[in-house]
């Protein structure tokens, strides 16, 4: 082989290699890079409100998981674990008083409630924030979409898991699966009970 | 004061020519290399001119990480006269891509030693493709000691300096080596058209790096979100972190600091207060001074903050700045009750700014600190002077001190 042949070879094999990062690599670390921020945000919360306290590590990574049981893209999987992980974040602007169990009025409640969709608003703001707006504010009522689902299962399981441990959360996800008559939340719920059998 | 736009902003402010000057004059110059050298059938040249090209559009980096620099490489490596020409051309690439006025007589020594380091080297090593491995790979070793004796001169720390720059430059490794074979084999073969095949490398190096570049803005914008989540808590805080970020920076040059460290300490500074998002606001905003009690809750924040910061990255050297930039010089702060030099440079110095801009309380709620109103700029000057030496450092005071007869000026 001579030097033209080489330097056409490794054209060919830069120019693959280039295509494999672009549309795969690099897309995941750009979410990946930013999981050391979300977890400041998600300590940041737990700090503010510790007895709200959702282990936030424990659920982006639940829905990691689960993301690849379901076969899920990597950079979809890479943005639910940072959706996941910053889920609460509206909790920063719910009154400490709130936060810490000295609700004086419904209103406090239906502020705490709000939180998500607070969070939402925030993250509408940011770069990369309006990604993950929606995920965020579906994070405890569910959504339509697979995503949506698959996150706001996760939360909720991390939380059961948190108070009553993880026999109380898969009882959750077997009683959705029941439950469940659309195929996309089956699915997801079996996701996650194979992600936590796994864990 | 935006630390994603830090390099940015240095960039334009350091440029000697306008950046659609500085590209046009780029393209010209490598338009008119690639023209003479393909008519003469001079495959270094078209080298030397696609990696002008490849330079221009790619982010501005240091010379070792920069697209051109293998390629440069290769060439010298496969052709020893154009060592003199590559090291002509570099000067006027240092000159047009300096990133800064610090970065630009470092670049220069570089491409000059460069320069001659690629003519000798070049005619005495034989034309061997495969030593453009070695050749690239002694480069970098002499940029990298040629950064750590610049920043040693300077008295920078070189941990912050020479790192970052390292890890530009010896980043896609295998990549820069290939590029550097490939382009020498290809001169010494002498096959103008076969150097395109040099082109998805070297459009890969650049898209690498912005791909680097936009993960960096993407953090800072992010961590620009995460000190404005105290706001939502504590609006009060408005802008606070923001100036006293801006005027780290500020403090930062003045004090000769590196640009790689004059960055991360603005970020510490955005963030040095982010602790208080813990705290409970019916404390904070209390119209009266604080009890016992409630005053222990509030120096929790610093320990809060250098956590929530830990959490992000255990290994950020902005977590012991943010955990200590209550601490007085005299050892009577907190959290750890440090002493003189105890305490990290650092946290000196947000400790001073922070100061300041609490006493003057600009853009504060007039309704806020209602028991402690604010001061004007005379008097914060005045109160910081009086307690140099017991709670501030008095070198950081005078440094400060000048920044704000320079802006006044």
């Amino acid at each position: 082989m001579n030097w033209d042949q080489l330097a056409l070879l490794y054209a060919v094999a830069t120019s693959g290699w280039w295509l494999y990062m672009a549309t795969s690599r690099w897309p995941v670390a750009r979410w990946a890079s930013l999981n050391g921020v979300a977890r400041a945000f998600a300590t940041a919360v737990t700090f503010r409100a510790p007895h709200h306290r959702v282990n936030a590590d424990a659920c982006a990574d639940l829905v990691r998981r689960a993301g690849e049981n379901l076969r899920l893209p990597p950079v979809e999987v890479a943005r639910l674990r940072f959706a996941a992980q910053i889920s609460d974040l509206g909790l920063a602007a719910v009154p400490h008083r709130v936060l810490n169990g000295q609700l004086s009025a419904e209103v406090d409640a239906v502020i705490a409630g709000r939180h998500p969709e607070i969070g939402g608003a925030m993250l509408d703001l940011l770069p990369l924030g309006g990604d993950v707006a929606e995920l965020v504010r579906c994070h405890h009522s569910g959504g339509n979409s697979l995503s949506e689902t698959l996150v706001a299962l996760a939360g909720e399981c991390s939380i059961r898991e948190q108070v009553a441990g993880s026999a109380a959360a898969r009882d959750l996800l077997v009683i959705r699966l029941v439950e469940a008559d659309d195929p996309t939340r089956v699915d997801a719920a079996r996701a996650l009970l194979a992600a936590s059998a796994r864990g | 004061m935006n630390p994603a736009n830090f390099s940015r902003d240095r960039a334009l402010r350091g440029d000697r020519v306008g950046p659609a000057r500085k590209r046009a004059l780029v393209w010209l110059i490598a338009g008119t290399i690639l023209l003479i050298s393909a008519a003469r059938g001079n495959v270094a040249g078209v080298a030397l001119a696609l990696g002008l090209v490849a330079d221009d559009l790619a982010p501005p980096s240091p010379l070792g990480a920069a697209p051109s620099f293998p390629i440069a490489i290769g060439v010298a490596a496969a052709s020893p006269a154009s060592g003199a020409i590559l090291g002509a051309i570099f000067v006027m690439r240092s000159w047009l891509a300096s990133v800064n006025r610090d970065y630009f007589p470092r670049a220069l020594i570089q491409s000059l030693v460069l320069g001659c380091a690629f003519f000798v080297g070049g005619n005495l090593l034989a034309a061997s493709p495969l030593r453009a491995g070695a050749l690239y790979i002694a480069a970098l070793v002499a940029i990298g000691a040629i950064h750590l004796l610049a920043d040693w001169v300077r008295g920078h720390q070189p941990g912050f300096e020479t790192r970052s720059r390292l890890n530009a430059m010896t980043s896609e490794p295998l990549m820069r080596l290939g590029i550097a074979v490939i382009t020498a084999g290809i001169v010494a073969s002498g096959s103008p058209l076969a150097i395109l095949a040099l082109l998805p490398a070297a459009g890969y190096l650049g898209a690498a790096q912005w791909t680097r570049e936009r993960r960096r803005e993407d953090r800072a914008a992010m961590l620009q979100a995460l000190s404005g989540l105290l706001q939502y808590a504590h609006p009060y805080t408005l802008g606070h972190m923001q100036r006293v970020a801006a005027m780290a920076d500020r403090l930062g040059a003045r004090m000769r600091l590196g640009p790689a460290h004059r960055q991360r300490l603005a970020e510490a500074a955005l963030l040095h207060d982010i602790g208080k998002v813990a705290l409970d606001e019916a404390v904070l905003e209390a119209n009266r001074p604080l009890t016992p009690a409630e005053w222990e809750h509030v120096k929790n924040h610093t320990t809060l903050g250098a956590d929530i910061v830990s959490a992000a990255n255990k290994a950020d050297p902005a977590v012991p700045w943010i955990r200590h930039h209550h601490e007085r010089m005299d050892g009577a702060g907190y959290p750890a009750q440090l002493a003189g030099d105890q305490i990290p440079l650092e946290s000196r110095m947000i400790a001073v700014i922070d100061a300041y801009d609490a006493m003057t309380g600009a853009g504060y709620d007039a309704t806020f600190r209602r028991y402690q109103p604010p001061v004007n700029a005379a008097e914060a000057r005045l109160e910081l002077r009086r307690c140099a030496g017991t709670q501030f450092d008095p070198q950081v005071v005078a440094v400060f001190e000048a920044v704000l007869t320079e802006e006044l000026e």
